[in-house]
Formats: C-alpha cells, structure tokens, sequence
C-alpha cells in the first residue's frame, strides 16, 4: 500500500487540492517531519509533473492546478517548516522584460523552481532592468531569472545582464534567461549563464547553479 | 565569391558576402519567395531549409564543405561559392483566392483597392464609372522572408536601413500587381489600401517599432487620403490614395474595411467577426459599434511551427477525415501538412482517440499519410493557438455581456474560413460549438472593404465604423487569462463529431 507521503505526491500529480488538505494533516499525525512531506510528497509530486510537462504528456493545465495543490499543502506546513528550521536551499527573483507582459510561462518556471525548494521572488511584468538590479542587491539572492515571449523584447534581457555588470552585481548572482524566441545562441552572445527550454529543466538548472554557487 | 541559384526557370550567379547570413542574401537577391521563413531568421522555427554545395560558416564560426545538404539559411553564411538549391513549390499558397463585387459608381478613371495581409497581397482594378471590378491579382507578401508575424516585420524594421527596405518591398509588390491588371497606371486615380496598423505603417514609410513593445502605440491610426504622388510616380499625376482607418496597434484597418465589407458593422442583431491569422482579431457587436481584441495565435494554424507543417503548397494534406483517410493537394503523394489538414488532422486524432482530452498523444508521434505526421509536440502547439482564438471570444462575450444564444450570426474572414472545415474547427474547441451552425465565410473582407472604400461615400462610413470600435487590451487581462487556461483542453469534441 502506498504511504501517505506517496499519496500525497499522487493528489500533487492529478492536481487534487481537497485530497492534499486531507492528506497532510494525516502525515503530520503519522509522525512524518514537515520537511518529508514537503520534499517527498508536495515538491515530489510537483517534479514529476514538471517532468511530464517536459515530454509533452502533461500541459500547461495540468502544470497549474497541480501547483494550486502544492501551494496549499505548503501553507498547511509553513508554521511546522519553520519550527524544524527549514530553509529553502537559495533564492531567485524572476520577471518578465520591460515591454513585455506575457507572464504565463514565467509562471510556470517560477512554481517549477519553487518546487526545488528555492524561494522565488516574482517581479511580474513589463519589469525593466533597474528593478532586477534592485532587487538583485538583496544579499540572498543567487539566481536573477528573465523571460521574454517577443523576439522585439528580447533585447531587453541583454540589458539586464548589461544593468548588473554595471551595478558591480554580475558575479554576485547567476543569471537564466528563457522565453520561447531565446535560444542558447542568444544567451551565449549576452553572457547570460543559463538557458533552458521550459519549466522543469529550468527548476533542475537552478538547484544545480545554486549547489555551484553555494560549493565554490 | 558568389552564390550560385539554381532549381529555378533560370538559375542566376549573384555576388556573395561573409557576413550576412544566407537568408538574408537570398531574400536582397529576391529569392525570398523560395524560402519559408516564420521566425524571421531568430533561429527557433526550423523551417528555412535549403539545399546547398560549397563552404559555408555557421554564425557561430564553425566553417565546412557542403555537398548537397540541407541547412537553415538563417543559420549559415557563405564562405565561399556556394550553390543554393531553391524549391519553386516552398512556401507557396494554393489557397489564395480573390473574390470580388461590384461597388458603387458614377466616379472617373481606374481605382485600384488592395488588401496588404503580413501572408498575402490582394488586389482589386476597379472602373470607377461603372463600379465594376475588372481585375484582381494576388501574390504571397515579398516580405515575408523576413518573418510570419507582424512582430519580426518589425524587428526587421528596427535595423538600419530595414524599414526602407521593406517599405520597398511593399510598395514595388503592389506597382507590379497593378501592372500586371493594367498596362497604362497613370489611368488609375483612386487608390485604397487596407492592412493591419504593421503592415499601413510599413506601406506609408512610417515606423512601427512602438507597435512591438508595451504599451503598443501606433505612430498612426490612418483613415485619411493623401496625394498618391507621395508614394508613387507611376499613377495618375492627381491620383489620391487612401489608407483604412485602424482602432489600434493589432486590431488594424483590414478588420474596420472587413466589419464594413461584411455587413457587420450595419447589422442590427449580434455578430462575432472573426479573421484568423497570426494575429487572431476579432470583434462583437451590432450596427451601433464592436468591440475589438487581438489574441496572437502565432502562425501553427498556416503550418509554421509544425513539425511537418508547411503552407498550402503543392503535396500539403489539406484534409484528413475522421477515419484517418486523406487528400492533399494537387493529389500529389502527401509531403507536408497544411492549416487545414492539420487542424482535421487533430479533430481525427480526438475521435478516434489517439490524443485525449488533455491533449496527450498515445505515443510520441502518429502518421496521417506517406512520411507526414503530427506529433505530441505538435499538439501542444495547436492547444496554444487554438486557446489563444478561443479565450478571445470568449472574453469578448464576457465583457459584453453576451451569451452565445444572443449571437446571430459568427463571420468568418480571410482564406482561412474558406479552406478549414468547420466542424473541424468546432471539435478542437478553437471555434465554439453552439455557434457552428451560424458561421458564415465572408471571404476576403479587407480586400472588399478596400474596394469600397474608393467611393467616397462608404470612406465616410467606414470611418464611422472605426468609431464606432472600442478596444480591448488582453495584455494582464484576468478574464482572458482564465478563459485561456480552460480553453487549452479538447472536452467539446464529443458534441460535435458524434452528433
Ligand atoms: C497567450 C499569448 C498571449 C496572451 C498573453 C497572456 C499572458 N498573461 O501571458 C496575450 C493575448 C495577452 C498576448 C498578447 C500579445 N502577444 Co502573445 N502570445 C501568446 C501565445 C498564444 C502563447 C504564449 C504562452 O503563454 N505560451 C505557453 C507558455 C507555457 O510557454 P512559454 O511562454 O514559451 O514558456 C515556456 C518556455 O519558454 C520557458 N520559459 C519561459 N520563460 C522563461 C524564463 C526562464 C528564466 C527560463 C529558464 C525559461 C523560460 O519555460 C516555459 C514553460 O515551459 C503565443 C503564441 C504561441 N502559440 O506560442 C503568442 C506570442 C508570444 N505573442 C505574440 C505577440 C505579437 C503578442 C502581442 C505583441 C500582439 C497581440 N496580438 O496582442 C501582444 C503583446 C503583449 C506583450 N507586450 O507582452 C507573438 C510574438 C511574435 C514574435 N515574433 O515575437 C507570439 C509568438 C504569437 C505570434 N507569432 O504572433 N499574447
Ligand atoms: S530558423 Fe531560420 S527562419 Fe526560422
């Protein structure tokens, strides 16, 4: 029989929001640690969906209401989370680029980096450069994350990158940059450090940048 | 060095840089008919294939030998002779149809309209006395090597030099579509042009790079007549040439001459008014005014970004039945997948159940005919565009406080209505079900508009019309985000295709 834990990462991965509220209270009085039923149920659930996501086998929807049932198994947990001392690994800011506002990609990256256990600061849309250098002189944050839909708004990441260089932050953070007309040809020529395709390779490459970051 | 273009009527040499990419040297030489490009040469649609011997340098700055292979020419730049195998059938259009009518009369000399599409160039020869129509000619958009969407028109624009150019392109394009109708211009003394605001702008010269970013404002909205004479030399001395009315950055002067052309706009019960391209523009309402949107569909529902996917060219599948069967056209063996196959294609996959509700695909790919195929990918795109259209009505119904129920009629522009079966459209949720009994296709509507635009009498009501519209931003709009998300999913298929 599955574990309650497993349960739980299965109400994640049908987007089950009413049977994750039933589910976690139940863990908890399993005896599980709010750090298990974080990690492997809630952010375990959100994986495999993202992995889904990635081989076409589940869409945007499906991405969406599975996040929705993360969010509240999360805030059931929050106070618990904090008692243990858990921390999330490190810490992003992502937006999209000044003149653009399609934000539902964004979204979804955001809520797959989320489920590595890295808090995420959404900076929304149209957002220009000034702003992610403000807030990229938060001490905690390691990665910078931009996106842009518009071949025309594209440029506007380069100026992100240029932005922070001259703040003095670019080997403070990592920057990745995503959007459906940026390829890894266009972040080489900015010097951006990261692209990726969609969301779950983009969560697996932040966790990745941060343990480097983090190691060196 | 040079390039030497062949697999035409008659292959040409023509000087050859290291700098430019293949694509780019190709369309100056005025190949770019040849080549399909959709993404405008960014590198992500894959599709500007050509075939070609000699040495070439990637943009990265690997450099080797070709012997007759394919690469993206938008990816590569000669690096000495090079050879470029063209293909005459790439990226052209079967479906270009030009209908007309008869306007009103009693002016002098010739009118020429023309419906300026970012996919195709229409135009109308009118004798301005009778207000018959004497000609039309039609062509793919010579600017199209630079891109499938009004969006890489404009990047284009924003290099040096570039809005010239494809100012050129344009203006040149319509000269010998007119000439082609009629050996003496300088009888044509009214002329009347509609397009989407990119493609008016482009036309008169002005730029429209502040249509590509946030908030999207226009340099103008048109609507007004000016001596033809500061665009052309070759029409009459007096000819005057007047530009269709826009309502804003995406909803242009094709939809205000389609809304008038299609009756809508004098209509005294609810209309949908639809034109699907790129762009996805739309209204609702009756003769005392429309709302308006755009909802950038991107160019899957023309073939591009389809694995297999290719305009209506000759060998495209541009049917596919429920049971699977298929035809293409020019009943060629099957090559590529048009628009309209493709959306049959997918309204096939759902009835026999080989994509489900959600839209996963059994398996990562499913053939429709010879090497053809539609893919898991390929989906996931259609669900994309077909939401996008989708969510736009449905907010425009919202907003205006419609039901489907108070919706006469829905009319249906451009070729797309023309060539997609409906009840295709209506099992893949990208039109609604409740409203598949009252489409209508109002063919070329801009074109028509245009047409009657050069009686002064309907200029004034088509600026009536334009008024008349008010505007909606989708951008950070919550009702369409919503109304995007749900309408991603294939659940009304089951009423369509079993009824
Ligand atoms: C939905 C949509 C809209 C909605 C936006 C709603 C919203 N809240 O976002 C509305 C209707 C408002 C809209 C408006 C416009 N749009 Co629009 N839109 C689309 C559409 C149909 C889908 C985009 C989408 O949401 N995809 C789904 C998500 C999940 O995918 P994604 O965004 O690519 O994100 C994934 C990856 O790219 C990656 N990723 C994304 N961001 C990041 C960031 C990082 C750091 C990383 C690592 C990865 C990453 O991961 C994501 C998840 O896997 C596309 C066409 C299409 N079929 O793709 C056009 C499209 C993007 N739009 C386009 C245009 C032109 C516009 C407009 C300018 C014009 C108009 N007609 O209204 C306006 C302007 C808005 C603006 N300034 O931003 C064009 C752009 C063309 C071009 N050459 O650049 C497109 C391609 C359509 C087209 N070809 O004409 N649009
Ligand atoms: S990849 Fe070359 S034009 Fe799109």
């Amino acid at each position: 029989m599955a574990t309650t834990l497993e349960e739980i990462s299965q109400a994640i991965q049908t987007g089950k929001m009413k049977l994750v509220k039933e589910l976690v209270p139940k863990a908890i009085e399993e005896g599980c640690s709010a750090q298990s039923i974080l990690n492997d149920g809630l952010l375990h659930g959100m994986g495999i969906i993202g992995d889904r996501f990635t081989r076409n086998e589940a869409f945007v929807p499906e991405v969406l209401v599975a996040a929705r049932a993360m969010n509240k198994g999360i805030e059931l947990i929050k106070p618990l989370l904090a008692e243990e001392g858990n921390k999330p690994i490190g810490k992003a800011v992502i937006g999209t680029v000044e003149g653009d506002l399609h934000d539902i990609g964004k979204n979804i990256v955001k809520l797959m980096i989320e489920s590595k256990n890295i808090e995420v600061v959404d900076l929304g849309v149209d957002v220009p450069a000034d702003k992610f250098v403000e807030a990229a002189k938060d001490e905690s944050v390691d990665i910078v994350c931009c996106s842009a839909l518009l071949t025309t708004t594209m440029p506007a990441i380069g100026g992100v990158v240029e932005a922070l260089k001259a703040a003095g932050l670019r080997d403070k953070v990592k920057i990745m940059i995503g959007g459906a007309p940026v390829t890894q040809e266009f972040c080489d020529q900015i010097g951006a450090d990261a692209y990726t395709e969609d969301g779950a390779s983009a969560a697996n490459r932040a966790a990745e940048l941060i343990l480097e970051k983090k190691g060196a | 060095m040079e390039l030497y273009i062949t697999g035409i009527e008659h292959p040409q040499r023509v000087p050859a840089s290291g700098e430019e990419s293949l694509l780019n040297q190709l369309a100056l030489a005025g190949f770019g008919q040849m080549v399909y490009a959709p993404c405008g040469g960014n590198g992500t649609c894959k599709q500007c294939t050509v075939t070609v011997s000699g040495r070439l340098a990637s943009l990265s700055g690997e450099e080797r030998d070709f012997h007759r292979e394919e690469v993206l020419a938008c990816r590569w730049r000669p690096a000495g002779d090079v050879t470029v195998y063209l293909d005459p059938a790439t990226g052209q259009d079967r479906n270009i149809a030009v209908h007309s009518r008869d306007i009103p009369g009693g002016g002098t000399g010739l009118g020429l309209a023309v419906d300026i599409g970012t996919t195709t160039v229409a135009a109308y020869l009118y004798d301005l006395a009778s207000g018959r129509c004497l000609h039309t000619a039609a062509g793919m958009n010579a600017q199209r090597v630079f891109g499938g969407d009004v969006i890489s028109r404009i990047q284009y624009c924003e290099q040096p030099g570039g809005l010239e150019q494809l100012c050129a392109m344009i203006r040149d394009q319509i000269r010998e579509l007119a000439a082609s109708m009629c050996p003496d211009l300088t009888q044509i003394r009214s002329l009347s042009i509609a397009g989407n605001t990119v493609m008016e702008h482009i036309f008169a010269g002005l730029s429209p790079v502040s249509i590509g970013v946030a908030p999207f404002t226009p340099l103008s909205l048109f609507g007004d007549s000016r001596p033809a004479s500061q665009f052309y030399d070759c029409f009459h001395p007096e000819a005057e040439l007047y530009l269709s009315p826009c309502v804003a950055g995406y909803v242009g002067g094709d939809i205000t001459a389609g809304l008038l052309s299609s009756g809508a706009s004098e209509s005294d019960r609810t209309v949908l008014f639809l034109d699907i391209g790129t762009n996805g523009e739309m209204g609702i309402g009756d003769k005392n005014g429309f709302l308006t949107c755009a909802t950038a569909a991107g160019p899957a529902f023309e073939g591009a970004e389809i694995a297999c996917g290719s305009s209506a060219q000759d060998g495209a599948i541009n049917h596919v039945e429920p049971d699977l069967s298929y035809t293409t056209i020019g009943e060629l063996p099957p090559e590529t997948i048009c628009g309209s196959g493709i959306i049959d294609g997918v309204a096939a996959l759902l009835y026999n159940e080989i994509v489900d509700e959600t839209g996963r695909m059994e398996g990562e790919r499913h053939t429709i005919g010879g090497e053809v195929y539609l893919c898991a990918a390929d989906i996931r795109k259609i669900q994309l565009a077909k939401a996008a259209i989708r969510a736009g009505i449905e907010t425009l119904l919202e907003l205006s406080g419609k039901t489907y129920d108070d919706i006469d009629q829905l009319l249906i522009a451009g070729g797309f209505g023309a060539y997609v079966d409906i009840t295709s459209a209506c099992a893949i949720g990208l039109l609604p079900p409740a409203l598949k009994d009252k489409t209508r296709h109002v063919g070329n509507s801009s074109g028509m508009g245009a047409a009657m635009a050069l009686d002064p009498g309907c200029r004034a009501q088509l600026a009536k019309v334009d008024e008349s519209c008010t505007y909606v931003e989708l951008s950070g709009s919550k009702v369409f985000n919503d109304k995007y998300i749900e309408a991603m999913m294939f659940d009304e298929w089951e009423d369509v295709l079993d009824g």
